[in-house]
């Protein structure tokens, strides 16, 4: 008889175990019920019934898709019709200018215009992509080398937006899961990167090292009782350099303490500092003594000191490279224009070259700070050295009537001729609100004599307001 | 993420299991590595079947169970939520039953099936090729979606 394969397939299958026949027979069972299921997603909460739906659907009355705004901005028709320096020009009146925070006016420095200008007859004046989509332009290369080698670090970035340089920044490194230390008193900028980054966010109290000290032991007790998530854990310190809300600088010193205590990377936000504080304006660390390196990473807004537009952020290699693949605001945003790289590297280049403007600016700042703290109802909240003012009133009441007496004090002083803004908060977005207050910011084309006015004027107008109060 | 070579997804790890080599592929290495343990001289027929199949499942096991992450960078895109998630939980985002994971659980019973009738139900194989099973199909079903138990391989 020929050899049936079947036969011996059966025959073998008769020999086996009744229990492994059961097995396998429910196993093939299941795997037609498995093949015939259909496809689902995992709900981690069942879903409404048809009744409870109902009952959401009766209870939902419709927001405005313009919710009112509860305290629509003062309307004001202040046109700015020339560049602004040393004076402003609103509506056709010059006035001495308190107000923007160019502090070299190098946004009005012939030599710049003139860069920008054979800029624009160079290259045109867009740079038609982002920079790793045809973007990059030998400029930019340069002025990223020229800045890392200013600044003594390794390599530098440059963006095209000065918003979003230390957000993207923030967003580049702090990941879900990961635990972002920030002082309360940072600016919008800092706190949306933070937010967008969907980390962990502790705020200290503002320029408090004893509150930032406590948040990170109770950290550290944490991660000793979860030591194998928080090996996977990343920790941020973030701070402004000088503040743009309060005018004061960071403590760098302790901050650098800190990071190396509790093995934490530092990120600082330089876009006051740069170009203002250190004998040369190379920022905080210059200002304090500190050393460039000890920081991870520093962003910096060329919106002020440099007269320009965009940003850009340097530090080690190891840190700065991740952001050319991971920096959303460098990859997927249009480079900067070739011109106003070229105006920002004209600027830098001024700046460095005449140390002169620093040590100006410093005793403009210095001057006008030794004549005001002592005005009566008025706290300063900025440093000495801090080009940036902030008038706060010492008894405040409530944040509405506050804001609209230092309004009225501003538009007294814009009156007689020294042009000075109030801070201006988006108040939905801020998650701490700082007391309002009334900015003057020091530039460093003002003569003493300016100063001296400046004081006289402001000082008149504070004591008229309060005395009326 | 090079912008070069930009892809349209947020998770590629999600999707390139779809694709349509990739069951070929898979039966291929499967097949390969079963004639390679067959084609080794002192190894009797049970023994390259036990192997193949316990192989299957633990190298089934590292790649889909015990691998977190993915090799593409999608933490500039969702800001890390795949840093701690398996590949098998990565797969069509999260959805059970797939056509592609119905094949990835079948594959483990048949091997199952066939190395039993080839090891003619012996017990000492039997034991290996049930654990094997286990292996192999357990960590798959719904049941096992982001279950991780005393937290180990957690974080």
């Amino acid at each position: 008889m020929a050899f049936n394969p079947f036969i011996y397939v059966a025959g073998l299958v008769m020999e086996a175990p009744l229990y492994h026949l059961v097995l396998e027979g429910l196993l093939v069972i299941w795997i037609f019920q498995l093949l015939f299921s259909k496809s689902y997603y995992i709900r981690k909460r069942p879903g409404l019934s048809a009744k409870e739906e109902e009952e959401l659907i009766a209870e939902w009355t419709p927001e405005p898709l313009v919710p009112p705004c509860d305290d629509p901005p003062p309307e004001n028709n202040n046109i700015v019709d020339k560049i602004a320096t040393r004076t402003i020009s609103i509506n056709g009146e010059e006035r001495l200018n308190l107000a923007t925070t160019s502090f070299h006016g190098m946004n009005g420095d012939k030599s710049c215009i003139e860069t920008a200008l054979s800029a624009i007859d160079k290259y045109g004046v867009g740079a038609c992509g982002p920079r790793a989509f045809y973007g990059t332009i030998d400029i930019h290369l340069e002025f990223e080398k020229r800045i890392a080698a200013h600044m003594g670090a390794e390599i530098a970035i440059l963006y095209s937006y000065g918003f979003s340089t230390v957000s993207s920044s923030i967003n580049c490194y702090c990941k879900r899961m990961d635990i972002v230390f920030c002082d309360e008193g940072a600016n919008l900028a800092i706190k949306k990167g933070i937010e967008a980054s969907r980390s962990k966010v502790r705020y200290f109290k503002h320029n408090d090292t004893d509150d930032l000290n406590t948040l990170l032991e109770e950290h550290a007790r944490w991660e000793r009782k979860n030591s194998r998530q928080a090996k996977v854990t990343k920790k941020f310190l973030v701070a402004e350099g000088l503040y743009n809300y309060y005018g004061d600088i960071c403590p760098l010193k302790e901050l650098i303490a800190f990071k190396y205590k509790y093995g934490a990377r530092l990120i600082i936000d330089e876009s006051y500092s740069f170009g203002v504080l250190g004998e040369t304006g190379r920022g905080v660390a210059e200002y304090f003594g500190a050393d460039n390196s000890d920081i991870d990473v520093v962003t910096v807004s060329m919106d002020h000191a440099l007269g320009s537009n965009g940003g850009f952020a340097y530090g080690t290699a190891y840190m700065i490279e991740i952001q050319r693949l991971g920096g959303l605001g460098y990859c997927f945003s249009a480079a900067l224009p070739p011109y106003l790289t070229a105006s920002a590297l004209k600027a830098l280049e001024l700046i460095d070259e005449n140390p002169k403007l620093i040590s100006r600016l410093k005793e403009n700042s210095n001057y006008l700070y030794d004549q005001l703290w002592s005005l009566d109802g008025i706290k300063l909240s900025n440093h000495r050295d801090s080009p940036v003012f902030h008038l706060r009133l010492m008894a405040p009441t409530t944040w509405g009537q506050d804001f609209a007496l230092l309004q009225r004090a501003a538009e007294r002083i814009n009156a007689r001729g020294v042009a000075v803004t109030m801070t201006t908060y988006v108040r939905s977005e801020e998650l701490i609100l700082p007391e309002p207050s009334l900015r003057i910011v020091v530039n460093s084309c003002l003569t003493r004599e300016d100063i001296t006015r400046v004081s006289g004027v402001v000082s008149e107008v504070v004591t008229e307001m309060l005395d009326a109060k | 993420m090079q912008i070069g070579s930009l892809h349209s997804q947020k998770n590629p790890n999600a999707y390139w299991i779809n694709h349509s080599g990739f069951w070929l592929t898979y039966f291929t290495i499967i097949a390969i590595l079963h004639f390679s343990l067959m084609s080794i001289p002192f190894f009797s027929t049970a023994v390259a079947w036990t192997l193949t199949n316990a192989l299957h499942s633990f190298s089934s096991y590292l790649a889909f169970h015990f691998v977190k992450g993915a090799p593409f960078d999608t933490e500039s895109v969702d800001e890390g939520a795949m840093k701690f998630r398996t590949h098998w939980e990565q797969i069509d985002k999260g959805k059970q039953m797939t056509w592609t994971k119905k094949m990835l659980i079948v594959v483990p019973v048949i091997l199952f099936i066939l190395a039993s009738f080839y090891t003619e139900y012996a017990i000492n194989h039997s034991i290996v090729n049930m654990i094997a099973l286990l292996v192999g199909v357990l960590p798959k079903l719904p049941q096992f979606h982001l279950v991780r138990f005393f937290g180990i391989n957690e974080f």
